[in-house]
């Protein structure tokens, strides 16, 4: 059975103004527009941009490099998507290639953390196994990772997930369960009395 | 092992505790698209190395900026005006108004004070004609009056960004932007006509001048709720 997902609610337009005549707005470089636009989005987006990434810098990168892409390419949205959906899109490409050109960094890092790590005996037993989780997530591959964030922390469609990373709703919940495995297989070796 | 009930409720646990995202720093990001935007605009490549850096600082410094703003009080014109006990006015002209006083306290229902929005509309007025000295394409090298004028009218900026007229989102957009061009103006070198330039084309890009002249006119659209 799967979590429960956060109820989300999709960002919606001023009153009187419409998704596609913003757009014209935005396309027509009309600053109000375009700060508008910015703000009905922007918290969706870092939030996912945050999901993926874990650090604050590195989201307010990505959520500015997408924004700023979003902008120059808005004349080659369709519409046959939502907008918000076309958003997140650019959000998981950028967010997905920035994290791969920081990841050898991001490696040596969790290195050094490991070493420093509180031994897992002195913690309490189910902050280890959350911390281990944690480690778990962090460790799936980023297809799986980015559906198993966008389906359990963020509310997100298995429709929506497949519409953003392009594939099919089916292959959306695929990810999502592959990853639930590969995370239940991270943590095999845990007792079932250690959560308690 | 896990069996799936626990572990259902163990991811339902991470999905609150991964990652879990701050407030979103929505303006300080906003600002940095803007500048950002501005010198991506620019048509001249071998020009772009050096506005990456210059972007990067200032943004740093409006950060620094925004900081200090908070925490100091600038002794100004408008904040005189406004923490005497002065609130602010509602212009039937469409220039910058609030219906609360510059330092915050609301003050709705009273009337507002003739200082206050003279002091508005000097602002207004002020920005405008820097904006176009900093435009003017016959007068290099910037006048230290100019930058200096900017410094000033930064403070300003800050002062009323984060007063009440700040929370209006068209007022505050329109602040925002001449903000950041301000800043930028204030940290101008003499001589230095390529980072001169690059402000000219984001003053253009933004429509600043237009707006302002807007705000200080009978079109209170961009600067009026």
């Amino acid at each position: 059975m799967p979590p429960e997902r956060p109820t989300m609610t999709a960002p919606q337009t001023l009153p009187g103004m419409g998704e596609r005549e913003l757009i014209a707005r935005v396309l027509e470089r009309d600053p109000l527009a375009e700060r508008e636009f910015y703000d009905l989005h922007v918290d969706r987006v870092y939030r996912l941009a945050y999901r993926l990434a874990g650090d604050d810098e590195l989201a307010q990168e990505f959520t500015q490099d997408t924004f700023i892409r979003a902008f120059e390419r808005l004349d080659q949205f369709r519409g046959d998507a939502v907008l918000a959906t076309w958003l997140h899109a650019i959000t998981v490409s950028v967010a997905l290639n920035g994290l791969r050109k920081v990841r050898r960094q991001r490696e040596r890092e969790t290195d050094l953390d490991d070493s420093l790590a509180l031994p897992e005996a002195a913690m309490h037993a189910r902050l280890a196994l959350k911390y281990r989780l944690a480690r778990a997530i962090d460790a799936l591959p980023d297809q799986y990772r980015t559906a198993f964030l966008m389906h359990y922390m963020e509310g997100y469609s298995h429709s929506e997930i497949g519409t953003v990373l392009a594939v099919a709703t089916g292959t959306s919940k695929s990810l999502v369960s592959r990853a639930c495995t590969k995370l239940r297989a991270a943590l095999a070796d845990t007792s079932g009395g250690f959560l308690c | 092992m896990l069996n799936d009930d626990r572990f259902d409720d163990l991811l339902r646990e991470a999905a609150n505790d991964y990652n879990r995202p701050p407030e979103t720093p929505s303006r300080v990001m906003w600002s940095r698209i803007s500048a950002q935007r501005a010198w991506r605009g620019d048509p001249r490549p071998r020009r772009r190395a050096v506005p990456v850096a210059w972007a990067a600082t200032m943004a740093a410094s409006l950060l620094v900026g925004i900081a200090l703003g908070r925490h100091s009080a600038p002794t100004l014109d408008v904040r005189a005006l406004a923490s005497s006990g002065a609130p602010a006015t509602q212009e039937q002209d469409g220039s910058l108004q609030a219906g609360r006083s510059v330092t915050g306290r609301v003050d709705e229902g009273r009337g507002g004070t003739p200082q206050y929005a003279l002091a508005t509309r000097e602002y207004v007025r002020g920005a405008e004609t820097l904006l176009v000295r900093v435009t003017a394409q016959e007068q290099p090298p910037m006048p230290d009056a100019v930058v200096a004028q900017a410094r000033d009218l930064l403070l300003t900026t800050r002062l009323l960004l984060d007063s009440p007229i700040g929370d209006d989102p068209a007022r505050a957009l329109l602040l925002e932007d001449l903000e950041l061009v301000l800043m930028q103006v204030s940290q101008l070198q003499a001589g230095n006509e390529a980072d001169r330039s690059l402000v000219t084309e984001a003053i253009i890009q933004n429509g600043l001048i237009e707006r302002l002249r807007n705000a200080g006119a009978d079109h209170p659209s961009l600067v009026q709720s």
